[in-house]
């Protein structure tokens, strides 16, 4: 019997071509990462299943969190269009994976009892859009494979391999006790469907102790 | 570890002047917290002639091992002090060229932070991002020093609160920090001195509010940009309009100590001539002014950089000990207690002067004017015609390396220096972030959508003997590339070699007898390299 604080459902997905872009702004060039934020993961699952306000009891109606991507990196180069003055700007120069196969994970809870849950707001072919450029075909992922799997706590050290929120309840929901060595950056946080705030979050490379194990690698990989 | 004259006594150690202010240093960190060491200091130090009498007692054998003895006792020796070595690091994610003064502002703040900014401590090194220090704490409470981890744990947030305070809004940058325990008893000393040059354990920063949002920002650019554009890391407050003429309509929302940076370089901008971004504009200027009728000058952007592996080069002095045998006797464990701060610092600063000779050998070939710059002591950027020419260069550091440290095992040394080559419109920070990355092999280059090579020393030299003129090899050696990425087996890509003896007759001389000290990938790249 698996205890449900450590149940999580593991969605598997790829996508021919995904753009997860690092944090960047008035750059002509847009790098993308190759670990999914769970700003992304949650903000795309808020907009398939809308918007659930925390109560006092469930502080997190969903909690999700985002593993590596692998894929080619590849460069697009294009040119934004300001429809109102009829102008070209600035050429943009955007990184991207081409191939890309990764995989998210959700906490089972109150709103999200099972996979289903999900998978019944998307089309039969099972797709979902993620990231950056959808409205030039980039981010369209299909799920490969759903299975529910048991998070075991790893009490040693070891490295993030994803991007979170820094938040005492999200860190808590992933069963992070303490942030050993971390790198801060700021990812965005729905608190309504339209609007939101930056959060303080751990990156990757960030050393944290007592975790769930698909969140950590080895004690000695890079930070 | 060269010659000098002080190297002809017993203990070859350090050079008297390196002695003499690593010592003033000590006795700095001491005048400092002196009310820790000893809460009832006397009055007054020792007169002249009392010092003298001192001085006198220990001359003679016995004497000074009942001074040395009467130190031993003193109690106030085993009170704790702490070693940092301290990494400045820099936001790794800047957009601009011209937020290259951002580092080159390293070296100013690492000096300033040694100096006053870190509470009860003296600095004992500087190099470039790096600082080392000894630190003491304000007070001495016995109930709590008894165990070193509690004692690890309050310099740590020590020093965390010094290094906010010194931060400040400046969110470009932060720290990276190993730190160890010691104390002033003869066998402690040095008893953690590996771990301070092992991987970093701990960084620190500036303080980071949990959310940044629309609230109580009253101004308009707010509504635009919560975040700050340049550092990403705290809230917007301040329209930047106007950075150059021709950017009249670009507006940057920034946070205060970016906009401070912003102000600055707008003010230093003014001076083209020591302008690092207008430099590498110019340099794209003429790479794309036609050389002949339809035809482009070929120029490249290269960067290098040197770092140095600290973990490495104690691998290499304690072997160098134990070759030399200065210890016959001893044991081969009691090496690691001998090699303290100065043999350590010895080093250092002959690294020094080999990176200004490399720098000036280079600077030979490149004029820094019109075709290089030096952004850090180890940092250099290059305008190549060709990116041959980055094998000329491995090969200036390779002579280099031989002349400075001769007797350093030349297949693992502990240098590592990376070159990046791109074109002029490639960003800046993607070939920062690639330099960055810890690299495990000394050679490393990464050729910009081409390919990123890394070369052990033993795979250089191999490489170095191979002719590989004739462009007709060209498609032979693609060829191989792709036996082994899709079988991943050498022994079919010397099958391939062995069949085709007779047409290439060179590359069947030259790679059976190199028993494999290179993949085909790595042929193929440095094949791509050019002539060097």
């Amino acid at each position: 019997m698996i205890a449900p604080e450590n149940l999580f459902f593991r969605f598997s997905f790829r996508s021919d071509c995904l753009c997860i872009g690092e944090r960047m702004k008035k750059g002509t060039f847009r790098p993308c990462i190759e670990v999914l934020p769970c700003s992304s993961v949650m903000g795309m699952l808020i907009s398939y299943l809308g918007w659930q306000q925390p109560t006092a009891d469930e502080r997190l109606p969903i909690c999700a969190v985002g593993g590596k991507i692998d894929g080619r990196r590849e460069i697009l180069t294009f040119s934004p269009n300001d429809l109102g003055r009829n102008v070209a700007k600035l050429p943009l120069t955007v990184e991207y994976l081409a191939g890309a196969s990764g995989e998210f994970f959700v906490k089972k809870s109150r709103i999200f009892q099972a996979p289903e849950f999900f998978i019944a707001r998307l089309e039969k072919t099972r797709r979902f859009a993620l990231g950056a450029l959808k409205s030039r075909g980039f981010g369209r992922c299909e799920i490969t494979n759903v299975a529910t799997c048991e998070a075991k706590i790893v009490e040693m050290e070891g490295t993030l391999k994803s991007r979170i929120y820094a938040d005492p309840d999200f860190l808590a929901a992933l069963g992070i006790r303490e942030i050993i060595k971390p790198r801060y950056g700021y990812l965005f946080r729905k608190d309504s469907m339209d609007t939101g705030y930056y959060q303080k979050s751990i990156f990757e490379g960030s050393r944290i102790r007592h975790g769930f194990n698909f969140l950590m690698e080895e004690k000695n990989g890079r930070a | 570890m060269k010659d000098r004259a002080e190297d002809s006594f017993r203990f070859p150690f350090s050079s008297l002047d390196l002695h003499n202010r690593l010592v003033a240093h000590w006795y700095q960190f001491f005048i400092k917290n002196r009310n820790y060491f000893d809460p009832h200091p006397p009055d007054r130090f020792l007169s002249a002639n009392a010092a003298s009498s001192w001085l006198y007692d220990i001359t003679s054998r016995k004497g000074f091992r009942k001074k040395r003895s009467e130190i031993e006792k003193n109690e106030h020796l085993r009170k704790p002090i702490v070693f940092c070595r301290l990494k400045l690091r820099v936001n790794e994610n800047l957009a601009r060229i011209n937020d290259v003064t951002i580092i080159a502002e390293v070296p100013t703040l690492i000096k300033q932070l040694g100096r006053k900014e870190i509470s009860c401590a003296e600095p004992l090194y500087e190099l470039g991002d790096e600082l080392i220090l000894v630190r003491a704490f304000a007070h001495y409470d016995k109930a709590e020093f008894q165990e070193e981890a509690r004692i690890r744990e309050r310099a740590q947030q020590e020093i965390d609160a010094d290094i906010a305070k010194f931060l400040g809004n400046r969110t470009n940058y932060e720290i990276e920090a190993n730190l160890s325990v010691a104390y002033l008893e003869n066998k402690e000393f040095l008893k953690n001195f590996d771990k301070l040059f092992g991987p970093y354990q701990h960084r620190f920063g500036p303080m980071l509010p949990n959310k940044i949002g629309p609230e109580g920002i009253e101004n308009e650019e707010a509504r635009y940009a919560m975040l700050c554009e340049l550092c990403q890391r705290a809230k917007a407050v301040k329209p930047f309009r106007k950075f150059l003429d021709e950017e009249a309509t670009v507006v940057e929302h920034l946070c205060e100590g970016c906009f401070e940076i912003r102000t600055r370089q707008d003010e230093e901008g003014k001076i083209r001539a020591a302008n690092i971004g207008s430099r590498i504009a110019q340099w794209q200027r003429e790479a794309e002014e036609p050389k002949a009728a339809n035809e482009k000058a070929k120029l490249f952007l290269c960067y290098l950089k040197i770092e140095l592996d600290y973990q490495q080069l104690l691998e290499v002095l304690k072997q160098r000990f134990e070759e030399e045998g200065f210890y016959p006797k001893r044991k081969i464990t009691q090496v690691e207690e001998d090699l303290g701060f100065s043999v350590l610092f010895e080093f250092l600063e002959d690294y020094k002067a080999f990176l200004s000779r490399f720098k000036q050998t280079l600077f030979e070939r490149y004029e820094p004017a019109e075709s290089a710059f030096q952004l850090l002591p180890n940092f250099f950027g290059f305008r190549l015609e060709a990116p041959a020419e980055v094998k000329k260069m491995l090969q200036v550091f390779q002579e280099k390396y031989h002349e400075f440290f001769p007797k350093f095992p030349a297949a693992d040394p502990p240098l590592r220096a990376a070159w990046t080559i791109s074109t002029f419109k490639y960003p800046f920070f993607e070939a920062w972030r690639y330099l960055n990355r810890p690299k495990s092999a000394p050679f490393n280059v990464y050729w910009v959508r081409h390919f990123e090579l890394a070369l052990s020393y033993q795979s250089y030299e191999a490489l170095t003997g191979l002719d590989l003129k004739d462009k007709k090899r060209s498609r032979f050696l693609h060829n191989l590339a792709e036996i082994e990425q899709h079988s991943g087996l050498m022994q079919l890509v010397e099958m391939e070699i062995w069949n085709n003896r007779r047409i290439f007759p060179e590359i069947y001389d030259k790679i059976r007898p190199s028993k494999r000290l290179f993949t085909a990938q790595q042929l193929l790249d440095w094949y791509r390299l050019g002539e060097g």
